[in-house]
């Protein structure tokens, strides 16, 4: 045991105490979560940016009030810049400040739309919108355009879409002899309050805690659910790594005239067990600071705390068996790649259906992987933190057949790296493992 | 205990090649015994399977008197062929880390006499990779000395050392010895082998075809040899009683024998000839034996020849 657990304390640190290590433990969120982040402080930082749009109006009216609109616009949007509140989708675009301009014509000949297309191209005109003049009767051949580089994913067209279509549903108000202020008035907002079941506390009272934003609701199951990951694939990396660096460097050959492979794959795996607890205690913490700070009110069931450690356990060891096996198999970095795929999707899988499981945390979907060991731990920290009630018995089966599964792995790969360890030949392709996998067995 | 390890008929397989075949080994404890054979013949493989890193297929492996189990512990220390330690750890924590593994307590002490002996203590804070490859072949030779092994099984030890650095480990294997420790290694070079060790065990092609003393080796061998010169320096008749081969030698005919030859026969064969100035039976060195044994036969050169 004692063997066991130097081997451990030397894998921990060699894990753990490295510049890659807390390198890449802070380079992660910033990559994978950064940029909601990084996009509204890169626009403040670059200001808003003004869209010059030239606006051919057949109809001789819709330009004065699509200018006026875009001036309200314009002067909320730059209070909210100067008050760092811009809403998220100006964020992510970039905020743009509209500036219309009439055409020279209400109606356009080809040579004008030749001539503005070239200022499009130049970049002194954004865009060019044509409205034709029995708009919103169009037809094919006089359709109301939007020209402009980025048509298709363009802010300003949406923006105008919107203009449009609130002009048109006032007049056809009109048309209908309604009045469009009444309308509006009789345009009751109603929102029913999302709360967690109620519950009967220790003063006798019934209570329920108000539910969070839609948005928050879903993000912090994806949230944990992203932690799990980045534990994982923080914890299993260095294990292909370590095998390797034995390997190559011919360490392998002394560590087993010291302690036996059993005793060298327990005490690693044991030690990066330990190192993925630094991994989710950074993590974990720095979120709850985050949460503190910005008064965000998580909706975390504690209880379902041991269960996310039992399956981040579970799945570590999973991962880093077959990581060390990989490692032990394979020469060189570029063949342990190919073999890595394959496990990466098993592992991700949860990452790829997480929008379905999360709105139905007891679905088809979501209990299948649950009980599938290697998306186990990924599906069940979603579930276990969606704030839904699971049936009693899935965390327990989902943990045994991950365990069964992990037992599995860590034999066959304890077995796979004794006799690979040694060999200076590599196994590239799941055929030779296979094949060196029955030679072992032999 | 009379003997540091015994083998008995081991069998070990990869795929399709045996590379152990039904070997018996005996070490006597105190001794020194030398693994000679040409590359691939099996001698890693054998030490391999003293350390219980490899199981036989069939046949007993019995170490310091046990049968079972591991015996990588403190009382078998191991020098692979292919060296290599954790780049990023100094001496020191390296030297640590694996007294540790072997069990030593307050490893200090003797951390800090073998790095003196071997002349490496100013080395000790430095990372393994700034290193010379002589001197981590050195601190990799601590590694297996450093819990006072009652068993040390080296395998090519003193390949890659110049002159120097060899006699100090040389020296260290003889003072095993001098304290009771069985010492195996595996070496290519042939008087190294012949002045140091107590026995010689020969594996080729996985069997074993050599094992004894130096001294019973060389007189088995040298048995089926005689050197001979006439007076008038006349050549030998073609045909000689129980004679194989005739190879001239400085001035002298070595003539190789049948293994039941009659030498007073042939004594008395060639002092009919003439004048006989020069009659001797030949020991040969452990390395003619070794390349005799080990030199492809014509019909093989002739078969690897075809092959490319």
């Amino acid at each position: 045991m004692k063997k066991i657990i130097t081997i451990a304390r030397r894998e921990f640190t060699a894990m753990v105490v490295t510049k890659t290590f807390v390198l890449s433990l802070v380079m992660m969120p910033v990559l994978m979560v950064g940029g909601l982040f990084l996009m509204p402080a890169l626009s403040k930082l670059s200001g808003a940016k003004d869209r010059k749009i030239i606006v051919a109006d057949g109809t001789n009216r819709l330009l004065e009030t699509m200018t006026e609109s875009a001036t309200l616009r314009n002067e909320a949007l730059a209070e909210a810049i100067e008050a760092n509140s811009a809403n998220s989708e100006d964020a992510m675009m970039g905020t743009e400040m509209f500036l219309f301009e009439a055409a020279p014509e209400p109606v356009l000949t080809d040579e004008q739309r030749l001539a503005i297309s070239d200022q499009i191209r130049d970049g002194e005109v954004y865009a060019l919108v044509e409205i034709p003049a029995d708009f919103p009767n169009v037809t094919e051949d006089s359709p109301a355009r939007f020209v402009s580089q980025d048509a298709v994913l363009s802010q300003a067209r949406r923006w105008l879409e919107r203009q449009l279509r609130e002009e048109l549903r006032i007049a056809k108000l009109k048309e209908l002899g309604l009045d469009p202020e009444l309308v509006a008035q009789s345009n009751v907002p109603v929102q029913l309050l999302p709360t967690t079941p109620f519950e009967a506390t220790d003063d006798g009272s019934v209570t329920s805690k108000d539910g969070m934003g839609t948005l928050a609701s879903m993000m912090l199951p994806f949230g944990i659910m992203m932690l799990m990951f980045m534990v994982i694939f923080m914890a299993a990396q260095p294990m292909l790594e370590s095998a390797m660096e034995e390997k190559q460097h011919r360490i392998a050959e002394l560590l087993l005239g010291s302690v036996s492979s059993t005793e060298l794959m327990t005490g690693k795996l044991i030690g990066n067990v330990a190192g993925s607890f630094v991994i989710f205690l950074f993590y974990a913490s720095g979120a709850l600071i985050v949460a503190n700070r910005n008064a965000w009110e998580l909706n975390l069931d504690w209880s379902q705390l041991p269960w996310l450690l039992v399956f981040q356990v579970l799945g570590v060891l999973f991962f880093s068996s077959i990581f060390l096996t990989i490692g032990a198999c394979v020469s060189e970095l570029k063949e342990a790649q190919s073999l890595l795929l394959p496990v990466w999707l098993l592992l991700a899988s949860p990452l790829m259906v997480w929008f379905i499981a999360v709105r139905d945390p007891n679905g088809v979907v979501a209990s299948s992987l649950s009980f599938f060991p290697p998306s186990s731990p990924l599906m069940m920290s979603l579930r276990l933190s969606s704030g839904q009630t699971l049936p009693i018995w899935h965390a327990p089966l989902a943990a045994l057949l991950m365990l069964m599964a992990t037992g599995l792995v860590v034999v066959v790969a304890g077995r796979l790296y004794r006799i690979s360890l040694l060999r200076t030949d590599s196994a590239a392709s799941i055929k030779q493992i296979i094949q060196r996998f029955r030679s072992a067995s032999a | 205990m009379s003997a540091a390890v015994e083998l008995h008929q081991v069998v070990k397989r990869f795929a399709n090649q045996t590379a152990v075949d039904q070997v018996d080994l005996s070490v006597p404890v105190g001794s020194i015994y030398g693994f000679i054979g040409p590359n691939g013949s099996g001698k890693t493989t054998t030490m391999r399977l003293i350390l219980r890193i490899y199981q036989a297929n069939s046949g007993s492996v019995e170490v310091l008197g046990e049968r079972e189990g591991t015996v990588a512990d403190s009382r078998v220390g191991y020098l692979p062929e292919e060296r290599g330690l954790y780049r990023r750890m100094t001496v020191r924590q390296i030297l640590r880390y694996f007294a540790a593994l072997k069990g030593v307590r307050n490893a200090g002490p003797v951390i800090n006499d073998y790095l003196e002996r071997m002349e490496a203590g100013s080395w000790q804070n430095k990372r393994i990779d700034q290193l010379s490859k002589g001197m981590a072949q050195k601190i990799q030779f601590i590694v297996a000395m450093i819990a006072s092994p009652e068993l040390v099984i080296l395998d090519e030890p003193f390949s890659g050392l110049d002159p120097v650095n060899l006699e100090l480990i040389r020296d260290v294997v003889l003072d095993l010895r001098e304290k009771g420790t069985t010492v195996i290694f595996s070496t290519h070079d042939m008087s190294q082998a012949q002045q140091m060790c107590d026995r010689v065990f020969m594996i080729y092609r996985g069997k074993k075809v050599l094992d004894g003393t130096i001294d019973s080796i060389r007189q088995s061998y040298g048995a089926c040899t005689m050197r001979v010169r006439m007076s008038n320096g006349d050549a030998l008749p073609e045909h000689l009683p129980g004679v194989i081969e005739q190879t001239i030698d400085k001035g002298f005919t070595d003539l190789m024998m049948e293994s039941d030859a009659d030498r007073p026969q042939l004594l008395n064969h060639l002092m009919q000839l003439g004048d006989l100035e020069h009659f001797e039976t030949l020991r040969p060195t452990l390395h003619d034996i070794f390349v005799r044994i080990a030199k492809p036969q014509p019909t093989e050169m002739k078969q690897e020849e075809a092959s490319v």
